[in-house]
């Protein structure tokens, strides 16, 4: 009977942590390249301990149009590579900017690296102006010169990759390939917008608000049970 | 009790709440000569880890940590941005009107002698006869209209010709146009004026009509690129996303209510 209760605390706990995920989500439904968290889930492994299964809903967000040149969205497979001091994030989110040394960043002011290292536009500028474009393949050119190619990456295991803020993800000791050409496009203009879908959001707040209501009740329940157990005996 | 919930509900509402002035300033602006819409820009916080479950009856035998999750606490708004795409030509005959016609700015001198740029080319001769903007400031490289001048032409390139009393025409002037490899970084500092930024890169000056510059079109100006629909939508769009925000409050309301009432006698 007490153990119920437990069992029944358990799962207020881990559903108000669930409202907080999907809080989180709900938050970020305007935030570009954002990928939804799904609500985690507990499985029993064979020691009978309880581990969480999280996971991130990895789905495309719609292409949206800007005037931007420096807006860009991986259509298909694959993410953007940024550099956070020396360690290397990746992200989906292609809002960038020139930094004042020149160097292409995120909106963290985190440096995007392309095949041959950080991409460095502001050298060139001078020499020669022209407009920076961005081929399908990523290829980034100044005018008619080639600077670099952006290094897109498919990490061998994104669903263990830790998240960081600015839509990040971290590599950590997860490795990665870079994604061949044909399996995406680089759109220039364009950013990948939230993947968040608030109806799919409100059914999974509606659906775990019940489920506290049940636990709720059930510890209601088994207090009302004790109390009368309690009772046998007295005269 | 856990209220990060409502903390990460509240970030949601604020993000939209600035995303509904940047829309309200778009709209307030719909027939501001070369207004350029904004956007805000919206980024994910950081994710904290936590550790699921500490109302437990049994005990973890195998010893493993695994059982911590991350949860993201929210959103932040980073910053606006100016989207540079053409707006409407609109003829108005005037013959100091310019539009550009394609990507370029007027570079113009401010009173403290730094440059400013702008793309609102409804232009005015001031006392001295210097053309200036209509806010005062000096176009930049200075021409002056001399009294004797009775009307002037000005190119596609930019080239302004005046025609003086006695029916002889001479250049005076050539107006350029600065450009930017990130136009959309340019900072805003109101009047139809830009300022440089980090993000937009330093100007690039040339003659319009060359290489990447937009060609000049006299007696026209450039309306401003709102377009009530898509900023309707985006109002709704944002009217919604404070709405469901504001739901998650209410949800975690009740449960913490729930919580309170779990001990009825």
């Amino acid at each position: 009977m007490i153990k119920g209760i437990y069992t029944a605390a358990r799962a207020l706990d881990a559903r108000m942590q669930n409202i907080e995920i999907v809080a989180n989500n709900l938050a970020n439904v305007n935030t570009p390249g954002y990928k939804r968290e799904l609500p985690f889930s507990e499985v029993m492994d064979k020691y009978g301990n309880v581990q969480v299964q999280q996971a991130s809903d990895f789905r495309t967000g719609e292409l949206a149009q800007t005037s931007n040149p420096l807006d860009l969205a991986v259509s298909g497979n694959g993410y953007f590579v940024v550099q956070n001091d020396n360690s290397l994030q990746f992200t989906r989110n292609g809002k960038f900017s020139i930094s004042s040394d020149g160097f292409l960043v995120n909106q963290q002011g985190y440096r995007v690296i392309g095949k041959k290292g950080a991409i460095n536009i502001d050298k060139l500028q001078s020499e020669e102006p022209g407009e920076i474009t961005v081929s399908n393949s990523g290829e980034i050119k100044l005018g008619d010169q080639t600077i670099d190619n952006l290094l897109i990456v498919n990490p061998d295991n994104a669903q263990e990759a830790a998240r960081t803020s600015g839509e990040n993800f971290i590599l950590g000791t997860n490795s990665f390939t870079s994604t061949p050409e044909t399996e995406f496009q680089i759109k220039q203009g364009y950013y990948e917008e939230s993947n968040v879908n608030p109806v799919k959001e409100m059914q999974d707040m509606i659906l775990l608000n019940n489920q506290y209501d049940s636990a709720h009740k059930m510890i209601n329940y088994m207090d009302k049970s004790l109390d009368e157990a309690n009772q046998i005996g007295k005269v | 009790m856990s209220t990060r919930a409502l903390r990460t509900a509240a970030s949601g509402m604020y993000a939209q709440e600035l995303n509904i002035e940047a829309i309200s300033n778009n709209i307030a602006n719909i027939s501001t000569t070369a207004y350029k819409k904004n956007t805000a820009q919206f980024q994910d916080l950081m994710y904290q880890q936590v550790s699921v479950s500490p109302v437990s009856s049994t005990q973890n035998t195998s010893g493993t940590t695994a059982n911590t999750l991350q949860i993201g606490i929210g959103v932040q708004p980073t910053s606006t941005e100016k989207i540079f795409t053409q707006g409407d030509m609109t003829q108005t005959n005037n013959q100091l009107d310019l539009a550009i016609n394609g990507e370029g700015f007027f570079q113009v001198k401010k009173p403290d002698g730094t440059y400013a740029y702008t793309r609102d080319g409804s232009f005015k001769v001031d006392s001295q006869g210097k053309i200036v903007t209509s806010s005062g400031f000096y176009l930049d490289p200075s021409i002056t209209i001399d009294e004797n001048t009775l009307s002037v032409a000005i190119g596609s390139d930019g080239s302004v010709t005046a025609t003086k009393v006695g029916g002889t025409t001479s250049v005076i002037g050539n107006i350029e146009l600065a450009n930017f490899v990130n136009p959309g970084g340019l900072t805003a500092i109101g009047n139809n004026l830009y300022d440089q930024s980090e993000a937009s890169g330093t100007p690039t000056l040339g003659t319009p009509s060359s290489s990447t510059f937009g060609s000049i079109n006299q007696g026209y100006l450039e309306a401003s690129n709102v377009d009530i629909v898509e900023e309707m939508v985006s109002m709704i769009a944002a009217q919604r996303a404070y709405e469901v925000n504001s739901k998650t409050i209410q949800t975690v309301e009740q449960m913490m209510q729930m919580a309170n009432n779990l001990k009825t006698s």
